[in-house]
């Protein structure tokens, strides 16, 4: 099958897949508590809303529809990348994503190397060293890092490079160093889990015939690992890496807010917490489809790494 | 293999080099007064001109018209276009026609007032001296067109919902009797107008800045203020320059302010904290418990406290057994040890509260109580008879945040079970929060509410009038005919000495029965770091005052 033929058959088999996101997203919205019109009336917390101005406003956003018609006019406009106005900020949703994705990006890809880079180089050193003190560091090392939780990093962070020492900004965007601490944040745990995968898949690679052969060859240690084991192994790490990059695609909303990055995590949270449903929809329709498109992209970098691996075959 | 193994580390340097290259990328989103600005060149101009006046090191003066003042705050202080306002009073962009002054009607861009017998035409005169940002006038035809944009509403906003009804309740005409004087026409008499229209009730704005149809801001707002905006990143940071052609009486001393926006506590803290930022200036942008540990570990800092006008109260379910028994709310009110809450748990910053109004309005009555444990079980005995009964305390997740609510929740709840309240603590999120507060599904709840104005009419009537929509919405079950005609007769009444002893009368009433019980007036904590002086709150952080120090 010809991988051209083979990413379009992945394509239009993912079309009812983001359907049946969306729909469960607005059924979702729909079943939660909370009417947004009050929310809207109400946020200045002191003065109720007429009835007369909940009318208007009801109207105005078309919450009068049955639901099955508020959907689909949803879903028409989304299908031109138009999702409408926020409840709360009055804002155009698509400008307001397109504002806040590249923060986003910026500290995906930045988490993304802290994570190919040290997950990848702990686990290749454990694996080289196994059993020895390096690797029984190594190992502690990362079972510490898996176990931090990132809001709790994220504070530390801020008080050791920002409070104590004052080298980074605490928070906000001003360039590369901003996004240290936030990318790292988010990194940390998955650079744990990283290293002990790499290391679990190369020890496995490394009781194989070929490594074996290669060993026997004369080769020594390290060029049968990097040379050898490391790209067979790489395949179950890309699978993680990859589901990994497209969730903090997705927002990595608790180091954005701790750290006042204004991406789509902390979008989607303040949406969450004021029951904006067109911008949840839009974010879920967004995920899904950053899913997606990561999922495809894995089965194409397999072919691209390994290219044993062929679309429809197993490797061998 | 070797193939596979370069093409590994082919994938390898590649991503390396696009992680660079992106993420060293500038962002493109910022909004420059004049030019589009990248953000880089900003703040390298910033640190250079920090540079400059540091070398330079001279006198106050170079520093204020050379060194940006950067502050932090809790929000966004320019909201932008769909918020009513785009941008907080607090940073003089905009101007009322009517000022707020802790608690006093001053003039804002009208220099005074007149009214006739029954309070249903107003006329303002207007300062004939004041210029917009973009050097036009300022004059009656504008005030008109402002009042038009009111018309659109309700407009939403993160501050308070421009509304018609709110500030002009029952306008019929507005017109322009000279250049400079207006005229408002009322269906009904509205004695309170100056009070109504303070502060956010009339921003007025160049109409230049907003759209004649929808009312919505379009651009930067046009406005007559010490400040101008002169670039903005969404979330990210404000700068705001002096308007060197301001009309007023005292002209700013620092020429650029930055604000920058940090949602987070601990990361604000630790801006102001590393020099980051010279002082915070949001309600609630700095925890009690950090305003004692930065004061007693760093002389640096000093702390400027004001009056709020948010109280805290135990709002009760008068709807429902036992708080729709008044002894009952009273044997609650004389368990609350409120010099304990205060002490203990906000550092002794706040104010025991027993009167239902905020001590910040003009129309305050000096009320107090007592703790009295014995009096409390001996009412609260009437009520149950020796019986127990389970209360259900809800308390919102985002008060929770900013607010000691759960301890202080945890304290009333050993209290009051000495006078047979066995209190169940649900600390909810916000939209459940409000369910179970729409539904009655509660018994009490600690929460705060402040005053959106001087007069404190609409509050009251809301909260305890009969009818009011807060006391029908979330239970509150209070009705006092007494107190509703005095709502009534206060509503109607001009003379000011003549409603101070209306509303007198109605907060002795409300504190001996407690439709809502008093526990805490707030206060404003700000704190700066002391290479700044002249920082005073008026609540808002008044930035014109403020200069580097010497």
């Amino acid at each position: 099958m010809g991988i051209v033929k083979y990413i379009g058959k992945r394509v239009l088999t993912l079309i009812p897949v983001l359907l049946g996101i969306t729909i469960l997203a607005f059924i979702l919205n729909c079943m939660t508590p909370g009417d947004p019109v009050e929310m809207i009336l109400t946020r200045d917390g002191d003065v109720m809303p007429t009835q007369e101005q909940i009318d208007i406003v009801t109207e105005r956003l078309g919450l009068n529809d049955p639901y099955p018609i508020q959907y689909l006019k949803w879903l028409k406009n989304s299908l031109t990348g138009e999702f409408g106005q926020s409840f709360v900020t009055n804002k155009s949703i698509s400008s307001e994503m397109v504002r806040r994705l590249p923060y986003t990006l910026k500290i995906a890809v930045l988490a993304m190397g802290f994570t190919v880079v040290m997950g990848l180089g702990l686990g290749i050193l454990m694996a080289a060293f196994r059993d020895s003190w390096v690797d029984r560091i190594l190992r502690s090392l990362t079972t510490i890092m898996l176990s931090i939780p990132g809001f709790w990093l994220a504070i530390l962070l801020i008080f050791l490079f920002c409070e104590k020492w004052q080298l980074l900004p605490s928070s906000g965007y001003s360039g590369f160093a901003s996004l240290l601490l936030p990318s790292f944040s988010v990194a940390c745990s998955t650079i744990g889990v990283s290293a002990r995968l790499t290391r679990t898949s190369i020890l496995d690679e490394l009781g194989r015939q070929y490594i074996t052969v290669a060993k026997a060859k004369g080769l020594k240690n390290k060029a049968v690992v990097i040379r050898h084991a490391l790209p067979g192994a790489l395949i179950p790490i890309m699978t993680f890496l990859g589901t990994y990059f497209a969730g903090i695609l997705g927002g990595s909303t608790i180091s954005e807010m701790i750290f006042g990055i204004p991406g789509i995590g902390s979008y989607a949270l303040d949406a969450v917490k004021a029951k904006d449903f067109p911008v949840i929809q839009a974010y879920v329709l967004y995920t899904g489809l950053v899913y997606v498109a990561a999922n495809l992209l894995i089965d194409i970098l397999y072919i691209v790494v390994n290219p044993k691996i062929r679309v429809g075959e197993k490797a061998e | 293999m070797k193939k596979v193994s370069i093409r590994v580390w082919s994938l390898l340097v590649t991503m390396c080099v696009l992680v660079t290259a992106f993420v060293g990328c500038g962002n493109g989103d910022t909004q420059s007064n004049n030019s589009q600005e990248s953000k880089q060149e900003s703040s390298q101009e910033s640190e250079a001109s920090s540079e400059n006046s540091e070398e330079s090191s001279g006198t106050t003066s170079n520093l204020n018209e050379t060194q940006e003042l950067v502050l932090g705050s809790v929000r966004d202080i320019i909201p932008g276009d769909g918020d009513a306002y785009y941008v907080s009073m607090s940073a003089d962009v905009w101007e009322p026609l009517t000022r707020d002054v802790e608690g006093a009607i001053e003039p804002g861009l009208a220099k005074s007032w007149e009214h006739n017998e029954e309070c249903t035409e107003w006329i303002f005169h207007l300062r004939d001296d004041v210029y917009f940002h973009n050097g036009e006038k300022f004059n009656a035809d504008i005030v008109i067109a402002n009042i038009e944009r009111y018309k659109k509403g309700p407009m939403t906003s993160t501050y308070v919902s421009i509304d018609i009804d709110k500030t002009f309740p029952g306008l019929l005409t507005t017109e322009a009797m000279d250049e400079y004087t207006v005229k408002f026409t009322f269906s009904d008499p509205v004695p309170t107008l100056e009070y109504m229209m303070s502060n956010y009730g009339t921003p007025m704005y160049h109409p230049d800045c907003f759209d004649a149809e929808t009312g919505a801001v379009t651009s930067f707002v046009i406005g007559t203020g010490r400040y101008m905006i002169k670039e903005h990143v969404q979330d990210q940071y404000a700068i705001f320059e002096r308007n060197d052609n301001y009309y007023g009486e005292y002209m700013p001393y620092i020429k650029t302010v930055r604000v920058k926006c940090i949602p987070d506590a601990d990361a604000r803290y630790a801006a102001i904290k590393s020099g980051e930022v010279m002082a915070l200036i949001d309600n609630g942008a700095i925890l009690t418990a950090q305003v004692e540990e930065l004061l007693s570990s760093d002389d640096r800092f000093d702390v400027v406290m004001t009056k709020s006008h948010m109280t805290h109260y135990l709002k009760v379910n008068g709807e429902k057994f036992p708080f729709n028994d008044v002894r009952m709310r009273q044997a609650v009110s004389y368990a609350i040890d409120r010099e304990t809450i205060n002490e203990q748990l906000w550092g002794g910053l706040c104010t025991p509260a027993y009167g239902i109004l905020s001590y910040r309005t003009p129309f305050y009555k000096d009320i107090q109580g007592e703790y009295n444990m014995e009096k409390a079980k001996e009412l609260a005995d009437e009520v149950l008879q020796g019986q127990r009964v389970a209360v259900d305390m809800i308390v919102s997740e985002s008060r929770a945040a900013s607010y000691p609510y759960k301890a202080e929740a945890e304290y009333l709840q050993s209290e009051l079970a000495k006078i047979g309240l066995d209190v169940n603590i649900k600390i909810l999120d916000g939209t459940l929060y409000n369910e179970a507060r729409n539904n009655g599904e509660y018994n009490c709840t600690l929460d705060a509410h402040g005053f959106n104005n001087a007069d404190p009419y609409s509050n009251l009537f809301g909260y305890i009038g009969t009818e009011g929509g807060s006391n029908v919405k979330y239970h509150f079950g209070y009705s006092n005919a007494e107190v509703d005609a005095l709502l009534a007769e206060v509503k109607v009444t001009a003379d000011e000495q003549k409603r101070k002893e209306i509303y007198d009368q109605i907060q002795v009433i409300a504190a001996e029965e407690l439709p809502m019980i008093p526990i805490l007036y707030d206060v404003n904590v700000n704190v700066h770091n002391k290479a700044i002086t002249g920082y005073k709150t008026v609540p808002g952080v008044e930035w014109a005052t403020i200069q580097w120090a010497e």
